[in-house]
């Protein structure tokens, strides 16, 4: 592994058992997630973007080990997460953090702010008595929180102070990754703003590396460097964030982009809008996932899978229509 | 020709750590056939507009004054069963969450049904047929066999089709769509604006789009009208809005989201946030976040004054 790589997910997949009667002899799986393979670099924003159901969360909590994956291999700064006990896993969990979507039910509602971004610093024994209080003062003032919120409680804050809330605990172990899981669609668009800069600058100033999950392709497009589309589990297509948007290959990014309504009414284009809706993870469709919606089918489409192809450029396409052919 | 006309409303909610004024002092009108995008954040009114003018604040809490002229009809005065005529016939609305605005023990073949038989003068047996026809209309296939699925078998994209359907049933003069695509993925999202336009042309359907996303408003509305903490801050036609905001608030709006058509290195966030409604700021309710505030903007409250040209916008500095 490359020493400029932070995060390494290989074939990662799980599956959820579907319930069914006790006299079924074949068993039958929800395909959450099947099989992804990706690399985070050091300090970098990696995106990934997909439709509610696509896989996207199921990903980041099976990388948190809070879902135990059925296959694949994660290894995190040179570890490989999937064999490390509990006791190695908490270790490992001081700089793997994670912060979710929504701030209302991720916080303890009878925990005083203080206690909430202290309790990481207890439990892994980093500080105590006036030590711990500094430490915590310091995190709030980093995320943007006056000194008078340490005392009061989750529910006497708005969504957005919620959320830096939820970003000092983050900190407080001083993480490498910090998976973001759709940290910024429960806000208003006034304040997705203030927490999308004070993301940035965080990164900047603790040189952190950042795993964005998010539906919406224009907060994606923003923040990220790199940017991974899944469709019902798998990934469509992965390139440098400006020249998916600009340039993007597979038909469902391209379908994904034209339906974006965008904020001008001036602006003229051509919409690709997609049939029908996104099919059961528990029978995905043979061959290309997205066959059942593409508006450029073919008959190979129907039967054989596409690889992940790159086609220069660090760019990846699982498409027959540009399969294995290098870009011009 | 102008189908609604809004005077001085206002609709104040008398609760037990005082009166929110959620909706203080709005006029505006709605021509038929047009669609006026509502736009503004969370808690800034704009649902509780609507809901005013369906009449569906219950009172108490809700204490609805001022004028509400649709059609000729002023609604303030109607009894409730006259209300109830208007209702779902001649003026509909669509929720932004289509699971919890169906009922989850009726089919919905049965739910559109029942719109149909209690406005419209039609026989029995040709009740279903029409509901066949509205299901087709929205793009359901199989309308036959789906008359019979109960909500819970559609996904979110289906179920708000079936919503819409249910509106539209009746052919109503006004549709007011608070939010109709905001829960949905944006390839769903497309399907249904998309519906929205067609049916607005077939039917010349005025449409009030309640939303706070401004690329489906700029993608829908004729007219926008930029709400904050109960009052209008601005109205303007589309092009206008976001080529030429004159209000701060629509200004700051426009710089914080982030766009695809045309990326920029680093956002330029609303500082503070929304205001609470039992403790409103003095003067203009947005001089603490605006970056232009001058001495009267703390003191004295502006009126929303004309422009010309359908325009309008209260703030101090115009």
């Amino acid at each position: 592994m490359d020493a400029s790589t932070l995060l390494q997910v290989r074939d990662l997949k799980k599956y959820y058992p579907i319930k069914q009667s006790p006299f079924s002899r074949t068993k039958t799986f929800a395909k959450a997630v099947d099989g992804i393979s990706f690399d985070i670099l050091r300090g970098e924003t990696f995106g990934l973007v997909g439709e509610s159901g696509c896989g996207k969360s199921t990903a980041a909590r099976s990388i948190l080990r809070l879902e135990k994956a059925t296959a694949g291999s994660v290894i995190f700064d040179g570890i490989d997460i999937m064999k490390l006990d509990k006791a190695e896993m908490r270790q490992v969990r001081r700089e793997l953090q994670v912060v979710f979507q929504d701030p209302y039910s991720s916080l303890n509602p009878r925990m005083a702010v203080k206690d909430i971004v202290a309790e990481p610093l207890i439990v892994h024994k980093e500080a105590r008595g006036k030590e711990l209080e500094g430490k915590v003062a310091k995190l709030l003032d980093v995320v943007g929180l006056s000194p008078s919120s340490s005392e009061r409680y989750p529910h006497e804050f708005s969504g957005g102070q919620r959320q830096r809330i939820g970003l000092a605990r983050a900190l407080a172990l001083q993480p490498k990754l910090i998976i973001l899981d759709e940290p910024v669609s429960a806000l208003d668009v006034s304040i997705q703003s203030q927490i999308i800069n004070l993301l940035e600058d965080l990164q900047q100033q603790f040189r952190l590396t950042y795993l964005f999950i998010a539906h919406d392709l224009s907060v994606v497009n923003h923040i990220s460097n790199r940017v991974a589309v899944m469709y019902l589990g798998k990934l469509a297509e992965m390139a440098i964030g400006e020249e998916l948007f600009k340039d993007p290959q597979h038909p469902y990014t391209q379908a994904l982009l034209s339906s974006v309504p965008l904020p001008d009414p001036a602006a003229k284009r051509k919409k690709v809008i997609l049939q029908g809706n996104v099919p059961s993870p528990v029978n995905p469709p043979w061959g290309c996932r997205f066959h059942t919606r593409c508006p450029y089918k073919m008959d190979i489409c129907t039967q054989k899978e596409p690889p992940l192809n790159d086609i220069g450029g660090s760019h990846f396409v699982a498409c027959h229509l540009t399969g294995g052919q290098v870009k011009q | 020709m102008t189908l609604l006309e809004v005077k001085d409303l206002k609709t104040h909610f008398h609760t037990a750590k005082g009166i929110v004024p959620a909706v203080d002092g709005v006029d505006f009108s709605v021509c038929q056939g047009e669609t006026l995008g509502l736009v503004g954040e969370s808690g800034c009114g704009k649902s509780v507009t609507a809901l005013s003018i369906m009449g569906l604040i219950p009172s108490p809490p809700g204490k609805i004054t001022g004028g509400i002229l649709f059609d000729n009809l002023d609604v303030l005065f109607l009894s409730e069963k006259e209300m109830r005529r208007l209702r779902g016939n001649e003026m509909a609305m669509i929720f932004q969450e289509p699971m919890s605005a169906l009922n989850p023990v009726l089919t919905i073949g049965q739910q559109i049904a029942e719109a149909i038989r209690l406005h419209q003068d039609i026989k029995e047996r040709d009740v279903e047929e029409r509901t066949i026809d509205m299901l087709q209309l929205v793009g359901i296939p199989m309308p036959e066999r789906r008359l019979r699925d109960y909500p819970h078998h559609l996904s979110g994209g289906m179920q708000q089709r079936v919503l819409i359907a249910m509106a539209l049933s009746c052919y109503p003069k006004l549709l007011f769509a608070d939010e109709p695509s905001t829960a949905l993925d944006v390839t769903i999202q497309a399907q249904i604006l998309e519906l929205l336009k067609k049916l607005r042309t077939d039917f010349k359907t005025a449409i009030v789009l309640i939303s706070h996303d401004l690329g489906v408003i700029a993608e829908m509305a004729n007219r926008v009208i930029v709400m904050y903490a109960g009052k209008f801050v601005e109205e303007a036609s589309v092009n206008d809005l976001f080529h030429n905001p004159l209000h701060p608030y629509t200004e700051g709006l426009l710089l914080s989201v982030p766009r695809l058509d045309k990326p920029i290195k680093r956002l330029q966030p609303i500082t503070g946030t929304v205001p609470d409604f039992l403790d409103l700021p003095t003067g203009c309710s947005f001089h603490p976040r605006c970056p232009y505030a001058l001495d009267i903007c703390r003191q004295k409250s502006p009126i929303l004054k004309s422009l010309g040209a359908g325009r309008r916008v209260s703030c101090w500095l115009r």
